[in-house]
């Protein structure tokens, strides 16, 4: 697995790659908070990530929800793979608003 | 802790709870055999093959959970009274439990399973089904996506309902190890699954825990499946997650339900509501996961409890220590708190020693199996039966027990009992009796083997012995010293050697591991009607209670546990016997043991001296002491390798003052001096206290405490 954080002008770049899972919730987190910190869009690329089990789509939801109460966006990076938006829907994250947005 | 340590960590954790479940699946399996209808034991080896199945394919066992849910789906059959648990299946789920076993070590260094033979077990348990594609499919969709529109209900065994289920995991969940997405695409597997997710009760990034759940998830589910399908795929969570299922609203009519949880709303078609949510969760709210959990067990690895014993040991002398400077000492206050530390390190010695104690249940319950496969193969008919399994020892005895009984155990039904043609003819039951017992006895805890065949014959034991020279053929033997023969190495009576015994390679084994514990093995054995080995073994090898006696500067240990009483032996009763080592203790003939004489210590010994009275396998035996100085908790010390062969010395332990005392083993001090003793020294009272025989009891039993 992996979460690297990429920093640009005008924005912070979050790539997950592999299976993003309760062994790296801790690090995704502080990434997470780390990226907003800086008060720049936020994008998160889901084009390496195969799984994301339940700790990786709260934070991603809580992410979300802090973005949009400063006023910034949390927004996808490129496509989300089908199997992982298949995998999603079938455990009920259908309205993740990650899925819904586009950079 | 790196997620691929925490994943291993997760998978030990499972393969310790499957080799439990294992156990428990073939007792349950092996009493299946007896009451093939017994709905409690049916529902028993569903309930293990499902947990393996559904806690194996959480932990990334996924062949093991593969092969368990095929036959987890024969015994479905067999739950739902469409398949008969015949002897056959039987058979053929005990030996695939073999390969689960396999496939649970594997990556621990074990070799792998064997494919072609587990395809082929699955081939004749899918015979015995008569549907051999309904394993298949099932297999199928416990790996698919669940199907929206519920197509896979085709199979399932009732009209189509529809459930909304209401699933909020605890927050350690996933902590615990437990990936909720599992149970979704499990229960997806029952049927058409829609499902949502909740997020109301997340809060802030900043004050998020990440590795906490705070998702519940509100599902309906279309299925043709009883209600206790659903439950059963969070069999292993609903002790620690908000779980409600109840028939939608506008669902088909209810059929009935077997399970009485649900069945109040069910049958009468009650309106779904939360209400009918399991009794422990809170009324319209999150069940409090701020209250105590109700566990009342932990696992805990068993090297953790060894370093808590070894730290307590350290500590019991540290004490000891303390205690000698405090006597030393004028000042009450030091006197007070080494008391106290006195009592305190009592009761965390005896705490800590009942941790490690376990029940011989489980051990002896794994060798049902053995004379279940036994009795087949030899073509005997043979029930075990179990007395006393609460009886309870140290785990580092039990640990070692497994080999020695299971030596005992093919003895007994190899040569101890009769094919069913002889027994008949002899008027037995056809039906041959094991049996396993245990029970307390002072200090000791005595492990019984005990058949009713027929019988060691004496006269072959000793005939066999002369051939090969153990003994001389004009040799007088008690019937206790013949049997003793059993165990010499190499020795075997069986005219021709079998699969199962005969090479007289078990029974030797039994007595070095006996040995190694510090243990006695008794035989009694009566021609025609059976045999019983008795194993007297020790209690525990940590620490003991004790009690500290001198000889001249020598200091020993006797273990309180056998210590019976104390009585005093002055000069003139030692002349009143005529020189025989006997002492009269309420009308009673006693022999006794001169600890001085026996250890060759030069020294005087004082005008009254003590002796300490025992109870041994071999009867009340005295030890004759100069001093009693006082009970003492011991911890016991190994003397190592150099002295090994020094057996009537079971350790050393460290005193107070620093000095070291011999911690005695009397069961093999008397044998040791029964050995040396010059004939006549304990005069008529020897006579028949051979090994073996408990005459001559001492009427009082008061502990000298």
């Amino acid at each position: 697995m992996g979460a690297v954080l990429e920093q640009s002008e005008t924005r912070s770049l979050i790539r997950l790659e592999g299976s993003i899972d309760i062994g790296s919730a801790a690090e995704f987190r502080t990434l997470l908070i780390d990226a907003l910190a800086t008060g720049r869009e936020v994008a998160v690329s889901l084009e390496a990530a195969s799984y994301l089990d339940v700790t990786a789509v709260q934070l991603l939801w809580a992410a979300d929800r802090d973005a949009r109460s400063r006023g910034l966006c949390l927004t996808l990076s490129g496509a989300c793979p089908e199997s992982l938006r298949q995998s999603l829907a079938r455990a009920g994250f259908s309205d993740l608003p990650l899925l819904s947005t586009a950079a | 802790m790196n997620s691929a340590q925490q994943s291993e960590q997760f998978k030990q954790s499972f393969r310790e709870e499957a080799r439990e479940i294992l156990v428990d699946l073939e007792s349950a399996l092996l009493e299946l055999n007896e009451q093939p209808t017994d709905i409690e034991l049916i529902g028993r080896v569903f309930r293990g093959l499902h947990t393996i199945k559904g806690s194996g394919s959480m932990f990334g066992f996924e062949q093991l959970a593969a092969f368990t849910h095929k036959l987890e789906t024969s015994f479905d059959e067999v739950r739902n009274g469409r398949l008969q648990a015949t002897p056959e299946l039987i058979d053929l789920t005990l030996s695939a439990l073999d390969q689960m076993r396999v496939m649970l070590e594997e990556g621990c260094g074990s070799p792998g399973h064997d494919p072609a033979a587990c395809q082929a077990l699955l081939d004749r348990v899918q015979r015995l089904c008569g549907t051999p594609d309904a394993a298949a499919t099932a297999a199928q969709h416990s790996a698919a996506p669940p199907v929206p529109d519920g197509e896979n209900a085709e199979q399932a065994s009732g009209p189509m309902r529809t459930w909304d289920i209401h699933f909020a995991p605890g927050p350690e969940m996933l902590r615990d190890g437990t990936d909720p997405l599992l149970l979704l695409r499990e229960l997806g597997s029952l049927g058409g699954l829609s499902v949502r997710a909740s997020m109301s009760a997340l809060p802030p990034l900043g004050e998020l825990e990440p590795e906490r759940c705070y998702v519940a998830w509100e599902m309906v589910l279309a299925t043709a499946e009883p209600v206790e399908a659903i439950r059963d795929v969070f069999i292993f969570v609903e002790d620690h997650c908000e779980l409600s299922i109840v028939p939608a609203a506008g669902g088909e009519s209810v059929g009935p339900i077997r399970r009485s949880s649900f069945s109040a709303a069910a049958a009468t078609g009650a309106a779904p509501a939360r209400g009918l949510e399991e009794p422990r969760s809170q009324a319209g709210g999150r069940r409090n996961y701020d209250q105590p959990d109700n566990a009342t067990s932990l696992r805990v690895p068993a090297a953790k409890l060894d370093q808590l014993v070894d730290l307590v040991g350290e500590l019991v002398t540290v004490q000891a220590r303390l205690s000698e400077l405090a006597a030393r000492s004028d000042d009450p206050d030091v006197a007070a708190v080494s008391e106290e530390v006195e009592r305190l390190t009592s009761s965390l010695r005896e705490n800590s020693m009942n941790i490690r104690m376990l029940p011989i249940k489980g051990t002896f319950e794994k060798f049902r199996r053995l004379v279940h496969d036994l009795a087949r193969d030899l073509g005997k008919d043979v029930e075990m039966t179990i007395e006393g399994g609460e009886t309870e020892l140290d785990k580092t005895v039990i640990d070692q027990l497994s080999d020695p009984l299971m030596h005992l155990i093919r003895n007994s039904m190899d040569h101890g009992i009769e094919p069913a043609a002889r027994r008949a003819a002899s008027g037995k039951r056809p039906m041959a009796n094991i049996q396993l017992s245990a029970r307390h006895s002072g200090a000791s805890v005595l492990i019984g083997v005990s058949d009713d065949g027929a019988g060691i014959n004496s006269e072959a034991v000793r005939a066999r012995a002369i051939e090969r020279g153990l003994v001389a053929a004009t040799a007088e033997l008690s019937e206790a010293q013949t049997f003793a023969l059993l165990f010499e190495p190499g020795f075997s009576t069986a005219q021709q050697v079998t699969d199962v015994s005969g090479r007289g390679v078990g029974m030797d084994v039994v007595k070095r591991r006996v040995d190694t514990l510090r243990g006695t093995i008794e035989v009694s054995s009566r021609p025609g009607v059976g045999t019983s080995v008795t194993l007297r073994l020790p209690l525990t090898l940590a620490i003991i209670d004790g009690l500290l006696v001198s000889v001249g500067e020598a200091l020993f240990v006797l273990p309180l546990g056998s210590t019976l009483e104390c009585i005093e032996l002055t000069r003139e009763d030692v002349q009143r016997a005529n020189g025989k080592h006997l002492a009269m203790v309420r009308g009673e003939l006693i022999p006794y043991i001169r600890l001085r004489e026996h250890f060759d210590i030069l020294s005087q010994p004082p005008a009254i001296e003590q002796v300490m009275i025992v109870e041994t396998g071999a009867g009340h035996y005295g030890f004759v002491v100069d001093c009693v100085l006082g009970d003492c908790q011991t911890v016991i010390k190994s003397l190592g390798r150099c002295y090994r062969n020094v057996q009537v010395v079971s350790g050393a332990t460290i005193l107070g003052n620093g000095a070291v005392a011999l911690i005695l083993d009397p069961e093999r001090l008397v044998q040791d001096a029964l050995r040396a003793a010059p004939q006549g020294r304990w005069g008529e009272a020897r006579a028949g206290r051979g090994a073996g025989t408990r005459e001559l009891p001492v009427q009082t039993r008061e502990r000298a405490r």
